[in-house]
């Protein structure tokens, strides 16, 4: 059975990114893949409100503004997964007393959302300069009826499926010993469903990055092309 | 080791030295005994240095590291050169936005020739060429308007008239060596002062507003342009005045 | 103890971990025993108060009929609502809903939707429904609130009785019948059990409040009856590896007896 955009199951969409597009952030990145597209803009550090301020390291925010109408539950369920995968791998105790805002702007959401925005987010935070552990990045799978497991699904495919997987991984994660950052897989499934929707996102992940490397590298590179010249 | 690479945050930088011979024992003593210095967007993290931020790792006599990225938002560091805007006005000093998290102190002792008596007055909204004399992480910065050492001014102080345009950090970084393209062939055609900060702002004051509107133009399209494109953007520009 | 307890809580804690032991005497693995009372608020359609150690929450459905959503003529609604409030923890401060409730309650609200039977809400299709409202109530925080809420919901949802009704087909006024009427169709019952990775070494099982606050990654396996997962959610930077995970899988089998049990009294 095809699927509805005639991809291969273990095959992604064309993953997409523009750097460094808003003038006025200072560090921003749009990330789409196939019609699924998120804005990302992050300002830090950046002074921060008395109350949240913490005299050992950087308060990070993260603000969801969904495609069409105003933030809701679900937004703010989203906006904490964003925080909870990025947060730890922000170095927040090299920034006392600082703000760091991950602003998050979903453009179309055509399926597979939750690791768009993950991704938005970590090359926004990347060009923003802000200082990283270590390269994140995020895929979704789903285990459709016929027990097919189909990677980066579309919003049909979501809608139809038995299980949906989203997993997100630190680039030096993938292999043995550690394990994912982020996890959140819901449906009806088993211990062997959920382990084979691991190692395809695992996959699917690795692609990803490799993805974000060479894009991050060709902005370095641009920059940099002039700096020795 | 001494060819610089591009680095993304979490990359392990290999800190070891290659040259010499393979002979183990050596290398250990020859690590010890080194005392690694490392600069911006390297941290040392379990047992390895990683980047921790995007950019170009460069290396000096294999024990000095650091990483050159381009970022927008200030963090300020001892020494800098940087231009601010006077925000307020305290007993003790002034408030200066620098572009940082935290405002920097001004203190009015800072100045040359400033005593208890003989105060600077500087009004609100003034822009001001300052080095940074205190920075770290657990303090709000505090920035100076004269060598502490000589007491005198050289250069720092009050920028009357003029214009003050933002850019990024890299491109202020390159414009404040002393042969940037752009000012080059500025220089060549326009008569001009100019200060740059490196908390990515140029402050530009010509004869006429329109070559300053001209100058900030040319400056701020030179962010991507290596130094033939520079100079036919200047004269482009220039042509078209 | 006590002052050392107060003024280095982490240090305290680990003081306890490396000896392989935890403050509360349990094994790392050990959840804390639960006991459920349903039916505990005797005005609402369902409830339920489920106690897991010191950590208390209350669940209470009340049931009002209004119009279905065009779009689903024969759905009712089930909405979710977790209240931590300063009542139960010095943590939380008074005015609208933490991020933590809120976030709570959309997690469980993506649970439930599809573990009930939402059809057998339909009392005249097009025309009237019911629509539950389930609010759960923390009143002593200790932590590990998700698997407590969920629980609490779960039990709740199978306390519900819903009254018979019959719709005036000339004045459309829906009257209530005898108490006791019907019950909700529920699909699945939910098993969540919560692992936390403390001090970035130790994987322990239903975590308390103090262990929480030393927690940097937290793992939820959710069960249905079958023993099927139905969620695993994973969040915090901590390592907690792929392995290390399956065994929580099969940890959390171990506690869907325990929590079926529990609710069957």
């Amino acid at each position: 059975m095809a699927r509805p955009d005639r991809r291969d199951p273990d095959q992604i969409r064309a993953l997409n990114s523009v750097l460094g597009q808003l003038s006025r952030a200072d560090g921003s990145a749009q990330f789409s893949t196939g019609s699924t597209s998120v804005v990302c803009g992050v300002y830090g550090p950046v002074d921060v409100k008395l109350f949240d301020e913490h005299l050992d390291r950087a308060h990070v925010e993260v603000k969801l503004r969904p495609d069409i109408g105003i933030p809701g539950p679900k937004d703010k369920w989203l906006e904490s997964a964003i925080l909870q995968t990025l947060e730890g791998n922000i170095l927040a105790h090299l920034h006392p007393r600082t703000l760091v805002q991950i602003n998050v702007q979903v453009r179309a959401d055509g399926g597979s959302l939750d690791a768009c925005a993950i991704n938005a987010a970590i090359l926004a935070l990347v060009d923003a300069g802000v200082p990283l552990r270590l390269m994140v990045a995020a895929a979704a799978c789903a285990v459709m009826p016929d027990g097919r497991i189909v990677v980066d699904p579309v919003a049909e495919e979501a809608e139809a499926a038995r299980s949906l997987h989203t997993f997100a991984f630190a680039e030096k994660g993938l292999g043995e010993g550690e394990g994912p950052v982020y996890v959140d897989s819901r449906g009806v499934f088993g211990i062997e469903e959920y382990d084979a929707c691991y190692g395809v996102c695992e996959r699917a992940v690795g692609r990803v990055l490799a993805f974000m490397r060479s894009a991050v590298e060709s902005k370095v590179t641009k920059e940099s092309h002039v700096a020795g010249a | 080791m001494a060819k610089p690479r591009v680095v993304l945050p979490g990359d392990i930088v290999d800190t070891h030295t290659h040259s010499g011979s393979d002979d183990e024992s050596t290398m250990d003593v020859d690590a010890e005994s080194r005392v690694l210095r490392l600069g911006p967007g390297l941290a040392q993290i379990n047992d390895s240095v990683r980047a921790t931020a995007a950019g170009i790792c460069h290396s000096k006599d294999e024990t000095q590291f650091w990483v050159t990225s381009n970022k927008r938002r200030y963090v300020a560091a001892e020494g800098e050169p940087v231009i601010g805007v006077v925000v307020a006005r305290h007993a003790e000093g002034y408030r200066v936005d620098i572009g940082s998290a935290h405002d920097a102190l001004l203190p009015l002792l800072a100045f040359e020739g400033a005593t208890k008596r003989n105060r600077p007055d500087l009004a609100l909204g003034t822009t001001v060429y300052a080095r940074v004399s205190v920075a770290n992480s657990l303090m709000d910065p505090e920035i100076e308007c004269y060598n502490a050492n000589t007491g005198k001014a050289e250069g720092y102080g009050e920028l009357s008239e003029g214009y003050a345009i933002k850019c990024s950090l890299g491109l202020a970084r390159r414009l404040f060596s002393s042969n940037a393209p752009v000012l080059v062939a500025l220089g060549a055609s326009v008569p001009m002062e100019i200060a740059v900060g490196l908390n990515g702002r140029v402050w530009i004051n010509t004869e006429t507003p329109a070559t300053t509107v001209l100058v900030a133009n040319a400056i701020k399209n030179s962010e991507f342009l290596d130094a033939k494109q520079c100079r036919q953007m200047v004269k482009e520009l220039l042509e078209k005045k | 103890m006590q002052t050392f307890e107060r003024i280095h809580p982490v240090e305290f804690q680990r003081r306890f971990l490396t000896q392989d032991t935890r403050l509360s005497g349990r094994e790392f693995s050990q959840f804390r025993p639960l006991h459920i009372v349903k039916g505990s608020i005797g005005t609402a359609q369902g409830s339920a108060t489920v106690r897991m150690g010191n950590t208390i929450m209350v669940c209470g459905i009340k049931a009002e009929v209004c119009e279905p959503d065009v779009k689903r003529p024969t759905h009712g609604y089930l909405t979710t609502n977790v209240e931590l409030s300063p009542m139960c923890s010095a943590r939380f401060r008074p005015g609208p809903p933490s991020d933590e409730a809120q976030v709570a309650s959309e997690h469980i609200h993506r649970l439930i939707t599809p573990s009930v039977d939402l059809t057998s809400l339909c009392i005249e299709e097009n025309k009237v429904v019911w629509a539950l409202s389930a609010d759960i109530v923390c009143i002593k925080y200790d932590g590990n609130v998700l698997d407590a809420a969920i629980v609490a919901l779960v039990a709740a949802l199978e306390n519900l009785k819903l009254p018979e009704v019959k719709v005036d087909p000339a004045t459309g006024v829906v009257e209530a019948g005898a108490e006791d009427g019907v019950q909700l169709g529920i699909v699945r019952r939910l098993f969540p059990a919560t692992f936390a990775l403390v001090d970035d070494n130790y994987l322990v099982a239903d975590a308390d409040d103090a262990e929480e606050q030393m927690t940097s990654a937290s793992l939820l396996v959710v069960l249905d009856d079958q023993g099927q997962m139905v969620n695993v959610w994973k969040r915090g930077t901590g390592i907690i590896s792929r392995d290390t995970i399956t065994e929580c899988v099969a940890a959390a089998a171990a506690r869907k007896s325990e929590i079926e049990r529990a609710l069957s009294t």
